[in-house]
């Protein structure tokens, strides 16, 4: 709080940015928000990202990783 | 007559392919410069598939390899003008299905502009389940950092949408709204 307090002193724009950041219509930009909104975000989130998970692979990977199998490591 | 443990680790990689390329595409966006990534990482991974330690966890070394590439391939494009026919948004409005709604466009779209390094926090942690101490050696930094970065990746994640609780994100929207969204 005191921090706070002598960072807007110094700078007008810190202190704007913290009322916006208390003012309850946003509430979304403080942390941590509520868990149940949390918990929406990780769903979606898990959602987009299984659509990339099972989405069939081009067989360019297959035929790289058939190609190192035939390599060695080392060289 | 050698016993080829180069097999094994052929197919740990083949495993892991699908979660590279979903952790590339959602860092980069595009496409065809995600799957290059995923292809040098494999290529780095077999070369260097000495000092990875087994039993430790390989899906954690082979995405920091991925990242460690992407960090670089970044700094060298940097003022290349991105292309953005790739991005996550326009994936999913093209593969349509299930994803079509607007409802996942608008979070794909937010996602798109939370900075790099939140992605990543929000992805390794939300998406793929790490834990925060293993994410952190993978980011090179320290847990509340992590911590911090999902944070504020989920709260300006709330902000873009305009969402104030759980109940904005309303049920799927019909197909007509569908159309409205594919300009993305």
């Amino acid at each position: 709080m005191a921090d706070k307090q002598r960072q807007s002193d110094k700078m007008p724009f810190d202190k704007m940015q913290i009322d916006r950041l208390s003012d309850t219509s946003n509430r979304c930009a403080k942390a941590p928000l509520p868990p149940e909104i949390q918990g929406v975000i990780g769903a979606k989130l898990r959602q987009i990202y299984g659509e990339l998970l099972s989405e069939p692979l081009p067989r360019k990977f297959q035929s790289l990783l058939d190609e190192l199998g035939k390599s060695d490591p080392k060289r | 007559m050698s016993e080829k443990p180069q097999s094994t680790m052929q197919d740990d990689l083949a495993a892991v392919v699908p979660n590279l390329r979903a952790f590339a595409r959602s860092l980069c966006g595009n496409t065809h410069q995600a799957d290059d990534l995923v292809q040098e990482t494999l290529v780095k991974a077999w070369k260097n598939q000495s000092s990875f330690a087994p039993g430790s966890n390989l899906k954690a070394w082979l995405f920091t390899i991925l990242r460690n590439t992407f960090l670089s391939e970044r700094r060298k494009r940097k003022h290349e003008v991105e292309d953005l026919n790739g991005s996550l948004a326009e994936q999913l409005s093209v593969s349509g299905g299930q994803s079509g709604h607007m409802d996942l466009l608008d979070f794909a779209k937010a996602f798109e502009k939370l900075p790099p390094e939140q992605k990543e926090a929000l992805i390794l942690i939300g998406a793929e389940g790490f834990a925060y101490e293993e994410a952190a050696l993978m980011c090179g930094c320290a847990v509340g950092t992590i911590k911090s970065r999902v944070n504020r990746a989920r709260g300006k994640l709330c902000e873009l949408m305009g969402v104030d609780g759980a109940a904005d994100f309303g049920p799927e929207l019909p197909l007509q709204d569908r159309a409205r969204a594919t300009w993305l």
